[in-house]
């Protein structure tokens, strides 16, 4: 990289009240959105956007552009929708710029809605984000004020509301089709696609759903340009990325840097690395829901092709760090009830597997493991993941096929000998 | 409809404003019905299916799929605390544990004088750095070590509301008080080596 | 299948080898069942919308990476599917695992054991042992989920057929999912029963034993069971059923599912089953029971129908041998008819004959000489009704109309399934227009008026324009105008009947298919009126009949299934009629309160017992065989007129009653209009009540109910508790008026 990396959707935070419209303001903020409305139009908006090669940050890494591409242009009204339902394991990037930076956030709703032509954005905001709520309500209250949001803005053609949805507890409503079923009114459970949302989503009607940091990186894109957007990290995953890093580093946190950091460089120059003397049992690359990689994997570039390549998913770029004291059953175990909880319950496989994965796991965990056990769990994996509506079953057996792999002696032992062999659970 | 509902028409209408179809202002009243009694009764449920001319199995079908909507009269503060890996990680064990002897009570569970409810979910808080995490009323509490989890309980016990003690977002290295942190008396947390020393020794 | 019209546009798919045409957009399953493939099922019904959430239907389609759920993924063009694949038969068994890794098996003591779809398909293709180490999961078992259904959470596998029936079909939404993940369950709103008219349907979608009829409940086992093909006779509907007998005791009755479902269906026990008499068109076709028809029939077997006949007014009544019994009728017929002359006899009743049996009993009327005859016993005036142009309406379609109006009294409560069929139509789109006492619920538009007797014909002149701007926006659509055909007793049904031909008059004018429909409140009004059981030339109608005997001029009175003193209006006049009447002869199947005043109790058969010709409410008629032979317990109705008719006649024989195979003629407009007679000169009955300001007087409608009256569920052990005991509606409005709160 030619020129040192500057942050973009975390620039500020920390230093400048950046809730604070006219703070925000300062920082060049809504001169994008000024930009827009005045200079260009929505297509012109739309092909920045795709010449960006902006890729999704909601976990897929599906490109921007493309997404918006597919809305039919038949007179129907469309609907925008922010994802900021975060709750994926290991991530807490969204949470940050909702409640530090709302400003970007809804700025690039707002370019986004002019892209598309939406008649109405959502906030699907996660129920739990109580604060994120207060700081979005009178954040909004004061860009309507300013004529950013709302009728007219900023004096042009151009109308949009933005109302905020406050979801409930369901970790299944970021899911996108079980995020529309919520926000109709409905239970959070998602449904078979196609179609997709573009052509058949909230109300049936043409809608797009977009990640938070997704859209938090608009704002930039157009005031900036899509060649210098493209210019930063991975080619073909480029842009600045917030990664937030968990577990067992010494200075945990959201990093953001550009697509294609490798994981080394994030663990070990950005989060302090290990305490002294521990070793990477495992890493969540892309939260929760993404197999772990181990050791050998450390180089791999931290982009949605590479780390598929390596074997897992970038996804919410959620880094989770195991230790060597690391129990890993236990890991799983935790993961294994977590999903199975979440599991909205349409599915045998994931409604009745990942419940019987988390009672065996429970089970090995408390010393109660027998050899069967292991033939079980190896089998569920294949019977549960890409069987479903959605991929939260997929989701539920990341950790637990890739530990597997991984770990076999430790799970093996864990059974034989009632306990684990980890340092923190030898008394 | 109950006095209650009837007073809230404005509001209502408000609600419904917001989305083009009727249905979708189900999770908004059924919010405002618990910010208002800390529980969704089932009077609640009842108003709620007339306004959106649903049936109350409907509504109750859609309220149970959400693990925020409680059914049941809570405590004046439910504490939350994280269980997900990151926290376990962290010393979420720890926590509940000392919550619970603070408390004397069960997760789940409200304390007899009725001001703290104890509960313990697997859903990740999406504050993973500062674990072990804890939420009250939905405000966070970020590394939430004994000492600290102490002091905010005996703020919250004299009546400081639990939004001035709450930790927001941060970038590493940023400071971790809250806005006027000080004047709850909490002070910045601990390290996140502090914290994860003390998880593991519990 | 390509000789079949169109083959050019359809798709050929190859599942497991053997290749199929299909019309695009046809479901695998379907295209597979065609293809003569077993793909097994659990959330797919045929009936309802697929869900694809069990996941037991997964297959492989050549060049996808994934198996696919064979009930919600439509056919491709050269699709080339795998049911056998290795990894379709271990997702099979993965499935049937996991459903049953929390199931109770509790087969033995489970009143669906036999015909589990669960126990069956694992028999099939489910995995040969068990691996599970942990406890199951533990639920309610045996909650008494409404009326007629007790649900058991540990065996349900949560297919929500169920759920969807009752938000698709019945547009109900009462039964519904609740929480999620592993918890979930099905369930009613907290503390509210699981109750409407159609909830036993749930019982035969329920793959598994999660719910199960509280009526049939431990009484027997299928394959104990023998089918019989029949007709439900408790309504106009008449909708296909299925009985099932043991030992010549009916059990239960279920529908007789349509045929694709013997397929999906359980193999084994399901396939043995029969199939209906006939294929039976449209909604009524579609298996879809009211809880009426399925669960009264335990009066059939029941103790109090009596041995034979019984002399004697009041309570006590002497046994008599059927021979003496007869020959008093007859002796009383002729008495009375030398002494007062004919028309000193008068018959009523006959609304619940087969068509043959109500021929006979004209011919009864007719051999005496009384024109004072007829089957209407309530406040019906009419049984059936005409268009404008001559059209005999057809109920078939009603599911699919763009537009219903109703007239009258609930439909659910006289006419359930077709009241289904409105729901159906109303989902679609069609408006509904209703004007009556009760405000009812559709999904979709309601326009719905309160109308008392002759205000609901103003209530139709002032929709009138509306509808016409309506008709005249969409060319060739299809009305349905469904009227209850009362206002006899208040003569109200001239002009609710006047107005109601109007509006057909001007849908059909704007070039619209109207089909008037009248449910009557009889099961078999229309073979009645079809049969000329009315009032001959000069005759008296029941109305008129009841004035007469009460002022001393009818000599002998016959009643054939006429609970009177419980189905007219006028309860005061039927007893004072029944007083003043020297010789009241009551047929029936039990001795109900108007059989116990009457002097000579001649007990009759049900209908399952007989056999004859129903005839629908649109005029269809059906071959009704007997499912039982007759159990010595009373003699069928036509058995009895002919005895009477054979005593009476010269030669001894009566004549045979013709056959009716073709569908019937609705009754003409004018000859309607015979029949419900003068329009009244003063408005409906209105009782005004003291406390209340003139102008809105409070107005008291008698209402319909599927679960009140004298008849079979009066006798019925099942309906016992669920009978509605006397209730007032009040409109909240008049609620509030008068201070009274809930
Ligand atoms: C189980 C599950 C949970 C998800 N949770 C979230 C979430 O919390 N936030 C989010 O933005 N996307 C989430 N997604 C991804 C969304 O379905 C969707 O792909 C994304 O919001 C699209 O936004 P993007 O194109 O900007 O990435 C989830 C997906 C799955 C399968
Ligand atoms: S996979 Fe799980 S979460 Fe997704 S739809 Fe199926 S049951 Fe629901
Ligand atoms: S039958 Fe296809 S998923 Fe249930």
């Amino acid at each position: 990289m030619a020129v040192p990396f500057e942050p973009v959707l975390t620039a500020g935070i920390g230093r400048l009240a950046l809730e604070e419209l006219e703070v925000y303001e300062s920082q060049g903020g809504y001169q994008a959105l000024r930009k827009a409305v005045r200079q260009m139009t929505p297509q012109e908006v739309q092909k920045e956007v795709t010449d960006s090669n902006l890729r999704g940050r909601g976990g897929a890494g599906f490109p921007t552009g493309r997404k918006w591409s597919f809305l039919p242009n038949d007179g129907r009204p469309r609907y925008l929708i922010c994802n900021a339902d975060e709750s994926e394991p290991g991530t807490f990037k969204d949470r940050l710029l909702l409640e530090r930076n709302p400003h970007l956030v809804i700025e690039g709703i707002m370019l986004a809605g002019y892209a598309i032509g939406a008649a109405r954005a959502f906030i699907y905001l996660r129920g739990e984000f109580r604060q994120a709520y207060e700081v979005l309500q009178r954040a909004l209250a004061r860009a309507r004020e300013r004529g950013y949001v709302g009728r007219r803005v900023l004096g042009s053609d151009f109308s949009l509301e933005i109302v905020v949805h406050r979801g409930a507890g369901a970790y299944i409503c970021g899911e996108e089709t079980g995020l529309l079923s919520s926000l109709q009114g409905g239970r959070g459970e998602p449904r078979l696609k196609p179609p997709f949302p573009a052509t058949s989503g909230l109300y049936g009607q043409p809608t797009v759903v977009n990640n938070v940091e997704t859209l938090a990186c608009l704002p930039s894109i157009i005031s900036r340009g899509a060649a210098w957007f493209a210019s930063i990290g991975s080619p073909r995953s480029p842009g600045p990325k917030i990664f937030s890093v968990s577990g067992r580093v010494r200075r945990p946190g959201n990093y953001e840097l550009p697509l294609g950091t490798p994981l080394r460089e994030i663990l070990f120059e950005h989060a302090g690395g290990l305490e002294p003397g521990r070793r990477i049992k495992a890493v969540q690359p892309g939260g929760g829901s993404s197999p772990i990689l181990t050791e050998q994997h450390l180089d791999v570039a931290m982009d949605f092709d590479s780390v598929a390549q390596a074997g897992s998913m970038l996804g919410s770029a959620g880094v989770i760090v195991l230790d060597d004291r690391d129990c890993i059953v236990e890991a799983a175990r935790v993961l294994a009830e977590f999903y199975a909880h979440e599991s909205c319950g349409q599915c045998t496989p994931c409604r009745e597997g990942l419940h019987w994965a988390a009672r065996v796991l429970r089970r090995i965990e408390q010393g109660g493991g027998r050899p069967e056990d292991i033939e079980v769990l190896q089998s569920l994996p294949s019977r549960i993941a890409g069987r479903t509506i959605c991929p939260l079953a997929d989701a539920g057996v990341g950790f637990l096929s890739s530990s597997l792999k991984y770990f076999m002696d430790e799970y093996r032992s864990h059974v034989t000998l009632g306990r684990c062999v980890q340092e923190a659970y030898v008394a | 409809m109950t006095p209650e509902w009837a007073r809230r028409r404005e509001q209502v209408a408000e609600i419904l404003e917001r989305y083009p179809e009727r249905r979708s202002a189900i999770m908004p009243l059924l919010h405002l019905a618990q910010e208002e009694r800390g529980y969704v009764a089932q009077e609640d449920v009842e108003a709620i299916a007339e306004i959106l001319e649903m049936t109350p199995a409907q509504v109750e079908s859609v309220a149970s799929f959400y693990a925020l909507y409680r059914r049941r009269p809570q405590g004046r503060y439910t504490l939350t605390v994280c269980s997900n890996l990151a926290c376990v990680l962290g010393g979420a064990r720890g926590l509940v544990e000392h919550l619970r002897q603070r408390l004397g009570v069960e997760p789940g569970e409200t304390t007899p004088d009725g001001l703290f409810t104890l509960q313990v979910t697997g859903e990740c808080l999406a504050a993973c750095d500062q674990a072990p995490v804890m939420q009250v009323n939905g405000y966070y509490v970020h590394r939430a070590v004994p000492e600290k989890v102490d002091r905010v309980l005996e703020a919250l016990r004299r009546g400081v509301p639990p939004a001035s003690l709450a930790d927001r977002a941060t970038l590493p290295g940023e400071a971790a008080a809250p806005p006027d942190g000080a004047s709850a008396g909490t002070g910045p947390g601990p390290s996140q080596e502090e914290a994860s020393a003390h998880g593991r020794a519990l | 299948m390509s000789e079949a019209g169109g083959a050019g546009m359809w798709v050929t798919v190859t599942i497991d080898g053997r290749t199929v045409q299909v019309p695009p957009g046809t479901l695998l399953v379907e295209a597979a069942r065609q293809a003569g493939v077993h793909i097994p099922v659990f959330c797919y019904h045929p009936r309802l919308k697929p869900a694809g959430v069990c996941r037991m239907c997964l297959v492989k389609v050549e060049k996808m990476p994934k198996l696919v759920p064979a009930c919600t993924t439509p056919v491709a063009d050269g699709m080339a599917v795998s049911t056998r694949d290795p990894e379709v038969r271990e997702m099979q068994q993965a499935v049937l695992e996991f459903l049953l890794i929390n199931h109770p098996l509790d087969c033995p003591v489970c009143d669906k054991g036999g015909e589990c779809e669960l126990q069956d398909l694992t028999f099939k293709y489910g995995p040969a042992v068990s691996r599970l180490a942990d406890g199951k999961v533990r639920r309610r078992k045996a909650v008494e989920l409404g009326p007629f259904i007790v649900l058991d959470e540990e065996r349900c596998i949560l297919c929500r057929r169920c759920v969807r029936f009752d938000d698709e079909v019945a547009a109900e939404a009462q039964l519904v999912v609740s929480e999620r993940a592993i918890h979930t369950l099905i369930t009613t709103a907290d503390g509210r029963p699981y109750d409407h008219y159609f909830t036993g349907n749930t019982i035969e979608l329920c793959p598994v034993g999660a719910l199960t009829s509280r009526v049939y409940r431990f009484r027997a086992r299928p394959w104990d069971l023998s089918p019989v093909a029949s007709y439900c006779t408790l309504c106009s509907v008449h909708c296909p059923v299925r009985l099932d007998f043991r030992h010549g005791q009916l059990m239960r009755v279920v529908s007789p599912g349509a045929p694709e479902e013997r397929i999906f269906g359980a193999p084994g026990m399901m396939a043995a089953y029969g199939t209906p008499a006939e294929e039976v068109p449209g909604f009524r076709g579609m298996g879809w029971l009211c809880d009426r028809g399925r669960f009264d029939y335990r009066y059939l077997h029941s103790p109090q129908r009596p041995e034979g006949p019984l002399a004697g007014r009041g309570p006590l009544k002497q046994p008599l041998p059927w021979e003496a019994a007869l020959d008093r009728v007859v002796q009383a017929l002729r008495q009375a008819v030398e002494r007062h002359g004919p028309e000193s006899v008068a018959i009523a009743g006959g609304g619940r004959l087969m068509a043959e049996e109500a021929w006979r009993l004209r011919q009864l009327a007719e051999a005496v000489g009384t024109p004072h005859r007829d089957h209407r016993v309530s406040d019906q005036a009419v049984a059936s009704l005409a268009s404008p142009s001559g059209r005999t309406g057809r109920a078939e379609g009603l599911e699919r109309a763009d537009l219903v109006v109703l007239v009258g009294q609930p439909l659910v409560e006289q006419a359930p399934v077709l009241d289904l069929a409105v729901r159906q139509a109303a989902r679609a789109g069609a408006p509904v227009y209703a004007a009556g006492p009760v405000r009812p619920r559709y999904p979709g538009q309601l326009h719905h008026r309160p109308a008392l007797g002759a205000q609901a014909a103003d209530v139709l002149r002032a929709w009138q324009a509306e509808l016409e701007a309506f008709a005249a926006r969409r060319a060739g659509g299809r009305a349905y105008l469904i009227w209850d055909g009362r206002g006899a007793w208040d003569g109200s049904a001239a002009a609710v009947g006047g107005a109601l031909v109007e509006l057909a008059g001007a849908l059909e004018a704007a070039g619209w298919q109207v089909h008037v429909l009248v449910p009557g409140d009889q099961p078999q009004s229309r073979a009645a009126e079809a049969a000329g059981v009315l009032p001959g030339p000069g005759g008296l109608d029941t109305a008129g009949i009841l004035r007469r005997a009460a002022e001393g001029g009818i000599q002998v009175l016959y009643l054939v299934g006429a609970n009177l003193l419980e189905t007219f209006p006028d309860r005061s006049l039927v007893e004072e009629a029944l007083a003043r009447t020297p010789f009241v002869v009551v047929q029936d199947l039990f001795v109900t309160a108007t059989a116990a005043a009457a002097d000579l109790v001649l007990p009759a058969l049900p209908a399952a017992m007989r056999g004859g010709t129903l005839v629908d409410l649109d005029g269809t008629p059906h071959r009704l065989e007997a499912a039982l032979p007759a159990d010595g317990r009373g003699r069928a109705d036509g058995e009895i007129l002919s005895a009477i008719l054979a005593r009476l006649a010269r030669d001894g024989r009566p004549q045979a009653p013709p056959s009716w195979s073709e569908p019937l003629p609705a009754l003409a407009v004018d000859e309607a209009r015979r029949l419900w007679g003068p329009p009244a000169s003063a408005p409906a009955a209105a009782d005004g009540r003291p406390g209340f300001p003139a102008e809105r007087p409070w107005r008291v409608a008698p209402l319909v109910r599927l679960y009140a009256g004298g008849g079979t569920v009066a006798f019925d052990p099942a309906f016992a508790a669920h009978r509605e005991p006397l209730a007032i509606w009040l409109h909240p409005a008049d609620a509030e008026r008068a201070g009274v709160r809930e």
